[in-house]
Parts: C-alpha cells; sequence; structure tokens
C-alpha cells in the first residue's frame, strides 16, 4: 500500500534527471558479462564460496536480516554494475537465497528467511540484536583507543600521593597530643 | 521492504522442484538412424533456463536437507 506524506520531500530526483546521462552511459544500459543463467550461477557461485563472503553472510544472517533482502540487494547490486540482465537475476535468485540458507545452516544461525510473513521481521525484536551488536562495536573501539598503560601509571601516581598525604596528615583535634 | 521482496518470495516459491519431470535414463539406440534430442536425453528439457536452475537449486536443497537432517 503506497503511504502518502504530507510533508514534501526534496530529497529525490527532479523530473527528468534520468535524461540528462547520455544513454549507454550506465553500466546497465550497456550488454551485460553475462549473459546465460549458466554463467551467472556459476558467478555466484564462485562468489559466495569464498570465505570472506561466507563469513560476511554469516554475519549479516546473524544480524537478522532476511534472506529475501539479501538475495535482492545482491542481485540489484550486479545488474547495476552490469554483471548481469534484471531478467537473468530474477532467474538465479532462488539459487542465491538457497546459497544463503545452506550459510546460515551450516553456520548453525537462526536466519530469517523472509518468505513467512514479511512483516513479521519488524514485529519481531531483531532490532535489538542489531543494536547492541553496533553498540558492543562502539565499545570495543573506544576501549582500543584508550591506553591502559597509562591508565595504570595514572592510577600508581594517584595511589602514591594518598600514600603521602596519609603520612603527613597531622592531628588537628584538641585532644591530640602535641609534640 | 516489504513490497520490494514480494517479487522474490514469488521467485522462490514458485520454483516447484518436487513436481519437476525427473531424470530418466537415455534409451540406448546405436542405430546411425537415431534421432538426435536437443538436450532431453535425460527427461528434463535442458534449454529451458529454469530446468537448468531447478537442477542446482535441487543440489543446494540436497545438501541443505543433509545438514539439517531432513533428507529422505
Amino acid at each position: 500500500m503506497v503511504q502518502i506524506s504530507k510533508e514534501p520531500s526534496f530529497d529525490r530526483p527532479i523530473p527528468g534527471q534520468a535524461l540528462t546521462a547520455e544513454l549507454g552511459s550506465r553500466p546497465w544500459q550497456s550488454p551485460p558479462q553475462y549473459t546465460t543463467v549458466d554463467e551467472v550461477i556459476d558467478f555466484y557461485m564462485e562468489r559466495m564460496s569464498s570465505e570472506d563472503a561466507i563469513i560476511q553472510a554469516a554475519d549479516i544472517l546473524e544480524m537478522g536480516v532476511p534472506v529475501t533482502t539479501i538475495a535482492n540487494t545482491m542481485q540489484m547490486a550486479n545488474v547495476m554494475e552490469g554483471v548481469h540482465t534484471i531478467d537473468v537475476g530474477m532467474l538465479v535468485l532462488p539459487i542465491i537465497m538457497e546459497m544463503l540458507m545452506l550459510i546460515g545452516d551450516s553456520s548453525k544461525i537462526e536466519y530469517q528467511s523472509g518468505l513467512d510473513n514479511p512483516n513479521k521481521v519488524s514485529a519481531e525484536n531483531k532490532t535489538r540484536d542489531t543494536l547492541l551488536a553496533k553498540i558492543s562495536g562502539q565499545y570495543k573501539s573506544m576501549l582500543d583507543e584508550k591506553d591502559f598503560e597509562d591508565m595504570q601509571d595514572e592510577d600508581i601516581e594517584d595511589e602514591d600521593i594518598e600514600e603521602a598525604e596519609e603520612t603527613t596528615e597531622e592531628p588537628a583535634g584538641l585532644m591530640a597530643r602535641r609534640n | 521492504m516489504t513490497s520490494e521482496n514480494n517479487a522474490v518470495i514469488a521467485a522462490y516459491k514458485n520454483l516447484d522442484i518436487e513436481n519437476m519431470p525427473k531424470e530418466t535414463s537415455p534409451e540406448k539406440s546405436t542405430g546411425l538412424l537415431r534421432r538426435k534430442s536437443k538436450g532431453t536425453d535425460s527427461g528434463l528439457d535442458m534449454t529451458n533456463p529454469v530446468v537448468r536452475v531447478a537442477k542446482q537449486f535441487e543440489l543446494l536443497r540436497n545438501n541443505r536437507n543433509k545438514i539439517n537432517g531432513t533428507d529422505i
């Protein structure tokens, strides 16, 4: 359902902006790198079988991003880069999804497939996980920036000062002995 | 996010690998007058891109089932 906002949005392309670039200058306007389904399947299989890609995919699945969204983003990005056409992309989408689910299953991740109820993801508490991951990342970088050796030196200096103060303290009470 | 993925969900769910035609062993014929088939020796129309996708998809699904312990 289309939601009509009452507030005007200025963050949009102006009418005719799509025609300002020369025809054929965009990657998706030129012939694609791979034309057949087999080539595109090989392309995705090769890319998604690398260790880095598996780790990245597992991280994203762990964050609670649905498989449908990841797969669609991947194929759309490659359409934009001129790797394949959008129709071949739609054909190979189930394979990308199945591959992502295979990564999720082999990594023992409880991922969101996004197939059951698309609204379920927002209804669940999954955003908290991503928020926690972000906060923990920020905290980790903050700890990395801090120099612990300096902190330890400061602590030692503070302790010395306190000890010195304790030793030089003179009794100030009325009943105190005078030297 | 929801409306964008409708096409993705449809593409995934429409790939009905359970009801795909099964592979059959090709008929043995050594005669010179044997008809040449166009990639349909196994009973599958491999000229159809969807069939090719379904074949690959089936392999991945079998692997997943093995991992999950739900293979038959």
